[in-house]
């Protein structure tokens, strides 16, 4: 693919011109400036591949200013976040994106690693290398030892044995959504080597998204794989009776459609649901997507808080989550939200949940 | 210095220079072709009054066009910097300023959409009724600016019902406040306000307003009924207002336009839905209220309509379908219905204006006018936009393709010649989109004598002729360069 091959979509843009995709970019929702938008990306895209300018530095800063969290395109029928990857692409190409970017991707070249890390996976794991489903962690997770085991302990309690790879290594999926093609199919290889198998437990909705979409592997998110224990009654929870608001992760629940199975799960533990403003399909970023983190982290928690002050106009305690990076990024967002609005909310991971519920 | 560089001195960051940033505001929703889009010389994203003075004053010391904007979602151009220039982009503006509630008035800045104004009154039971289909992203200043529609119209009317008080930087960057504060109407002075009100932004530049607000109805309900033709539909309603009903909104389309919302039942059924042979016009029709008083207007509304030969449908998935596309844009994920219905051509609409008795009259002079520019035609939408009262707006509506400018040529001869035959059956040229640059050679021909005292306002404001320049009036003739 190519941004020219998008050109359809990009015309059907610019014919359109609705706008609908502003409403809930959490970019837009702070900056106020229309080239961040959808809309506005699209007609940068457009004025480009008709000849009317090059690509520029200052491009490049905008078309990376997007988590690519898909709020745009479940307000529209094309695949907008696809341009603007492929867009990414050319802007690589052209030596225009900013060097941060090509240094994180050296560093998962060189460690296997979205943080430039060395972690030896069969080491720090090697008591959770004897179950029966293999099971990715990804790079969020793989250095958390102590909330992995404690996930590793949750899954046992359901009867669910994992085994985590000896030596695992990042999937490949920010390399791909940075825009560095090449880098990322070397990424994907040493992925493949290291971890072998088809079918698959992943925690991360990033990596399993990527894993399915990228690799064709049958990879399958925990929490949906919990969900159908759940519902076949196969496993039993204890009643919390707690009151929460859910956070969807943009991957596992806009782009995978897992939406009802973590509420479910949630019921299943007495647990109260109080939604967002924005929930299901139509949820807000957590800021942390489209590889933000590396050059923006000020707007990241910008973002954060905005979301959490969806959450505190909720009157519930607790934020959970099924999304390592969503968590992390939300737990900073709680305390900046807690500063300006006065009010705490909790950040959990559904394990937590989960472990409290399997005692 | 040139006056992009005093800008920037000025303005710092919120002065966007590149290529690609200022293409980005060179066109909205109006047919065109991609190489008509005019981006202008340099973009302000201002983000209080005081930015937009600045701008003005620069522009005025300069002489540069300035052109305002806000969702971009127009249909004729209205915010396209034809003159190039400066461009504003108000929705950088959004905050609400003031919720009132005691005294049911909201004022907020200029780029806040309408949506937004929904959003920071909802707690108190109430909502700001001028709502489009693009409420989300249309702007309180643009809706102002060119005096649109809405889905409520037939109970609260347009902008002009609604608005109180506008803050407006002219054409010399002096900024003024027109209107009467939170009183509903004022008996003193000139109705500035009212001028402002579709002035396109050719006088100055929205900044803030002051709008009434209103309870929020208990109960609404939406229906559809079918009519022999347009002006049996034109009857049902003033019958209905006679019997003491008053409708929230009502939309009486052509036959042919139903089609255009019924895309989602057609993309689920694979067939358009079933309309009887003898229809010739389809109402959507809304009532509000408390649950009893709603009760009993329905079923007066349905006698009347049995009585006068109308018949509801009953396949709600139609009426929920329009209702989706209408007002609550609750489209199912990844399905929304605008990008995927305009692939290949997009809609384009005239919008005049005409006495009630003539509905049928300018439906039959549409068909004949676009066909005699072989366009295809996508209906007529006669939108009650009138309070309490039969008055329309026109949606003349094609189907464009925006890839030929053979086909956006003659689109715009149809739009010219359909301002025209309005003006000629004793109506107007523009309902709701105003008149942009489209309506130009037209102007004299609709208002007369009275054009020159528009020209001597204009002036008034907007000495040098710099705001949003070529709409209305071409510059030449505010700069007293042709007569």
């Amino acid at each position: 693919m190519s941004v020219e091959e998008h050109r359809k979509d990009i015309e059907t843009c610019f014919g359109t011109s609705c706008n609908f995709c502003e409403r809930n970019c959490p970019v837009y929702r702070i900056l106020r400036v229309k080239t961040y938008t959808c809309r506005g990306k699209n007609r940068a895209m457009l004025g480009m591949i008709d000849g009317h300018y090059d690509a520029t530095e200052r491009m490049a800063d905008v078309v990376y200013t997007c988590t690519l969290c898909g709020a745009c395109d479940v307000h529209c029928s094309m695949d907008n976040t696809d341009g603007f990857i492929e867009l990414r692409k050319e802007l690589v190409n052209k030596g225009l994106a900013r060097p941060e970017y090509k240094d994180a991707v050296e560093r998962i070249e060189e460690t296997g690693d979205v943080y430039g890390r060395n972690i030896d996976t069969s080491r720090l794991f090697e008591d959770a290398n004897d179950g029966e489903i293999p099971m990715y962690l990804g790079c969020q997770y793989k250095g958390n030892k102590n909330e992995v085991l404690d996930i590793i302990k949750v899954l046992a309690k359901m009867g669910i044995k994992v085994k985590i790879a000896d030596d695992e290594s990042c999937c490949g999926y920010i390399a791909h959504v940075l825009g560095y093609d090449d880098e990322a199919a070397d990424i994907v290889d040493k992925f493949k080597e290291a971890f072998p198998h088809e079918n698959f437990l992943t925690l991360c909705p990033s990596c399993t998204m990527f894993t399915q979409e990228a690799m064709a592997l049958n990879s399958v998110h925990t929490v949906k794989h919990v969900h159908d224990l759940v519902k076949s009654g196969k496993v039993k929870l204890k009643n919390l009776d707690m009151d929460v608001t859910y956070h969807d992760p943009c991957d596992l629940g806009r782009r995978m459609g897992i939406i009802e199975e973590p509420r479910e799960i949630l019921r299943a533990m007495g647990v109260r649901i109080h939604e967002m403003e924005n929930h299901g399909y139509f949820s807000m970023c957590c800021g942390a997507g489209g590889g933000m983190l590396i050059t923006d982290p000020e707007l990241v928690e910008d973002m954060a808080k905005q979301r959490m002050k969806q959450a505190i106009d909720t009157g519930v305690d607790i934020l959970v989550t099924a999304c390592p990076t969503c968590e992390s990024t939300l737990l900073t967002g709680s305390m900046l939200a807690r500063k300006e609005y006065k009010k705490r909310v909790k950040v959990m991971s559904i394990w937590e949940l989960l472990d409290e519920a399997l005692d | 210095m040139s006056y992009i560089e005093e800008l920037k001195e000025a303005l710092g960051d919120k002065v966007l220079t590149e290529d690609f940033e200022r293409f980005v505001f060179g066109a909205d929703w109006s047919p065109r072709t991609q190489g008509e889009i005019i981006p202008p010389d340099v973009v302000i994203c201002p983000r209080c009054t005081e930015d937009v003075v600045k701008t003005v004053k620069i522009a005025y010391e300069h002489g540069i066009p300035v052109t305002a904007g806000g969702g971009l979602t127009g249909m004729a151009g209205g915010a396209v910097p034809i003159h190039r220039g400066i461009y504003i982009d108000g929705t950088c503006m959004n905050q609400i300023i003031e919720v009132d509630v005691d005294n049911q008035t909201i004022r907020a800045q200029s780029g806040a959409s309408l949506q937004d104004l929904v959003d920071a009154v909802e707690l108190h039971g109430l909502w700001f009724p001028v709502l489009p289909e693009s409420k989300w992203s249309c702007t309180l200043a643009s809706a102002i600016a060119c005096d649109i529609d809405s889905t409520f119209g037939m109970k609260y009317g347009k902008p002009l019902n609604m608005v109180l008080s506008i803050e407006l930087v002219t054409g010399t960057g002096e900024v003024i406040e027109v209107g009467h504060r939170k009183t509903r109407f004022s008996a003193t002075g000139y109705k500035l306000k009212d001028l402002i009100i579709g002035s396109e932004g050719t006088l100055g530049v929205i900044t803030a307003a002051t709008v009434k607000v209103e309870p929020v109805p208990e109960h609404r309900h939406v229906d559809m009924i079918i009519f022999p033709s347009m002006g049996q539909t034109v009857k049902y309603l003033d019958r209905v207002l006679k019997a003491g009903l008053v409708p929230e909104g009502a939309h009486i389309n052509c036959r042919r336009r139903l089609k255009f919302y019924t895309h989602a039942y057609k993309e689920k059924h694979g067939h358009d839905p079933k309309i009887p042979d003898w229809a010739g016009a389809l109402l959507a029709i809304i009532f509000a209220g408390d649950r009893d008083v709603l009760d009993f207007t329905l079923k007066k509304a349905y006698a009347i309509a049995a009585e006068m030969k109308g018949q509801i449908v009953e396949e709600r998935e139609i009426v929920d379908n329009w209702w989706i596309s209408k007002h609550t844009l609750e489209f199912p994920p990844f399905k929304q219905k605008w990008p995927a219905s305009q692939t290949v051509k997009k809609f384009g609409a005239a919008d005049p204006g005409i006495p009630m008795g003539r509905l049928e009259d300018i439906y039959e002079k549409f068909i004949e006018t676009a066909e005699k520019y072989d366009l295809e035609i996508l209906g007529m939408n006669a939108y009650l936009e009138h309070p309490c009262s039969i008055g329309f707006s026109l949606s003349c509506a094609l189907f464009v393709d925006y890839r030929d400018q053979d086909e956006i040529d003659r689109y715009r001869k149809y739009f010219e010649e359909m301002s025209k035959i309005a003006v000629d059956m004793e109506g107007t040229m523009s309902t709701y989109m105003s008149d942009t640059d489209l309506k130009v050679p037209y102007f004299e021909y609709e208002h007369g004598p009275a054009a020159r005292y528009m020209l001597e306002i204009k002036r008034l404001f907007d000495p040098k002729g710099i705001m949003n320049p070529g709409k209305k009036f071409t510059r030449d003739r505010v700069l007293g360069k042709e007569e």
